[in-house]
């Protein structure tokens, strides 16, 4: 689905490359922990693949064709961006639900709009509240449905249960866990947690100094991590 | 007004100087350097006008008025330093202003096509112009730059670089055109204009004066209006990459 080859990445007025050299690959229907330590590039990497940010060399690929080669409104309405902080435009819950679907002339009844908040366990009934009224994991669910009403074909997420209680946590989890697999949706989420990751997600991508040290399934990373900066990572988090 | 008159007015500049040296303000030099450039331009212009209503050609206006749009296209474009190809880009907005707003008024029969009014309408119009580019171009520049969350949303959503700047373009061109609406409200209550107050002093009755600065107020507004959509809309490109990402000019 989303192939990285050989992607070098250096911001400017830094000596030293983010990424050099980083090769990735993530199939169609996969659900994907990206993890890594802080400052290892993770955010950066999901803005690389939604074009939010350009690389210095190297190849991205989805679904066979190289990024730079669609349109790029077309490739981040399939390749959906969940940000970590969510930004809440003015106006209501409902403006802020359906900024995608107006941005590109979309209609989108009343049954859906209902649908979806309850789907994230959010009240149909604020669908004309002021969104700045929400709490800050209410706001986070609204905008993992704002991206999910464009129907992307890959979901990227940046901690989007960092600010979540325990109990929204898992309805969000539960949910986007749902529509990968019945809707073959596929996500690449950073995370810090681990329990998370064993919870819910099938592989994992292992970022760390400049370069993707490991991916592979989850179990494997707790059974039989091959790197050694691998295993130190899960030591380490594992005892968080 | 007198030559001995005119040597007189320095005492203005003298007394500034003064209360510069008191306040210990270090600006006597800045002072002394702004009163003769003010002398000098003012000087000039007043003998190369003497000269363009003698010769009344319309080369001569042309002219003058390439050489003024230039300077304030050159000084309104100083806001951004930092936008490579700016000083074109406004250069054609207020050239297209006051091109527009000019033509409106000949078309019209509100002035008449001599040097006379020409030149000092659309001397007024190009200032009211600048003023309101610079505001344009520092207001985009803040609010770009405070805005990159909320634009990069939008981008992530599909959204066209115009429809990510939307809000915030709005946003600068109501900005960059308040100045102009503020004077059009307090006109003649808070301060006299300095061209009424001119055609007075210089004779002309204060009616006459006064249907004069009605026309420059309101070609004031459709101008900052023109020049401060016309220049968001060259401008806003220039804070995106042409891989559609936002560059991050940093506000000084």
């Amino acid at each position: 689905m989303i192939v990285l080859q050989n992607v070098h990445k250096t911001f400017p007025g830094e000596k030293q490359p983010l990424f050099e050299n980083l090769n990735a690959s993530l199939h169609e229907g996969s659900f994907t922990g990206l993890i890594g330590p802080s400052g290892s590039g993770k955010s950066t990497l999901l803005r690389i693949i939604n074009r939010l940010e350009g690389i210095d060399r190297g190849n991205i690929s989805f679904r066979g064709q190289n990024i730079r080669e669609y349109p790029v409104q077309t490739l981040r309405r399939q390749i959906g961006f969940v940000f970590q902080q969510a930004i809440m435009l003015a106006g209501t819950v409902r403006d802020n639900l359906l900024l995608g679907p107006r941005l590109h002339k979309q209609s989108v009844t009343e049954e859906i709009c209902v649908q979806a908040l309850q789907d994230v366990d959010l009240d149909p009934g604020l669908l004309d509240h002021d969104a700045s009224e929400l709490s800050g994991g209410q706001q986070q669910r609204l905008s993992l449905l704002r991206t999910l009403l464009l129907k992307p074909k890959v979901l990227l997420l940046d901690e989007p249960t960092s600010a979540l209680d325990e109990h929204s946590k898992r309805t969000v989890e539960q949910y986007v866990r749902r529509l990968n697999r019945e809707q073959k949706l596929t996500v690449l989420w950073i995370t810090h947690d681990l329990e998370q990751l064993k919870r819910i997600m099938d592989d994992y991508w292992f970022l760390a100094n400049g370069q993707l040290v490991e991916q592979g399934s989850v179990e494997q990373l707790f059974t039989e991590p091959k790197q050694r900066l691998t295993r130190e990572f899960v030591g380490q988090e594992g005892t968080h | 007004m007198s030559i001995l008159a005119l040597w007189l007015t320095l005492l203005f500049v003298l007394v500034t100087m003064l209360l510069s040296l008191w306040q210990k303000l270090r600006l006597e030099k800045d002072i002394l350097i702004a009163a003769m450039r003010t002398a000098v331009q003012l000087l000039a212009i007043g003998y190369i006008l003497q000269f363009i209503f003698d010769q009344e050609h319309m080369l001569f206006i042309i002219l003058i008025l390439v050489v003024m749009i230039t300077v304030a296209a050159w000084n309104a474009a100083s806001r951004g330093k930092e936008l490579r190809g700016l000083f074109w880009r406004v250069l054609s907005t207020i050239a297209l202003t006051q091109g527009f707003t000019i033509s409106f008024m000949l078309l019209l029969g509100v002035i008449e096509p001599t040097a006379q009014y020409i030149i000092p309408i659309s001397g007024m119009i190009t200032g009211n112009a600048m003023v309101v580019s610079g505001l344009l171009i520092n207001q985009m520049k803040r609010s770009i730059y405070h805005a990159i969350p909320e634009i990069e949303l939008l981008l992530s959503l599909g959204a066209s670089n115009r429809q990510a700047v939307h809000n915030v373009l709005k946003n600068a061109v109501k900005s960059s055109m308040i100045p102009t609406i503020d004077a059009m409200r307090t006109v003649g209550l808070v301060q006299l204009p300095g061209m009424m107050t001119g055609m007075i002093i210089a004779g002309a009755s204060p009616v006459e004066a006064v249907r004069y600065q009605i026309l420059i107020m309101f070609s004031f507004s459709s101008s900052a209006a023109l020049t401060s959509i016309l220049l968001g809309m060259f401008i806003y490109p220039m804070w995106f990459t042409k891989e559609g990402q936002v560059q991050r000019i940093k506000v000084e």
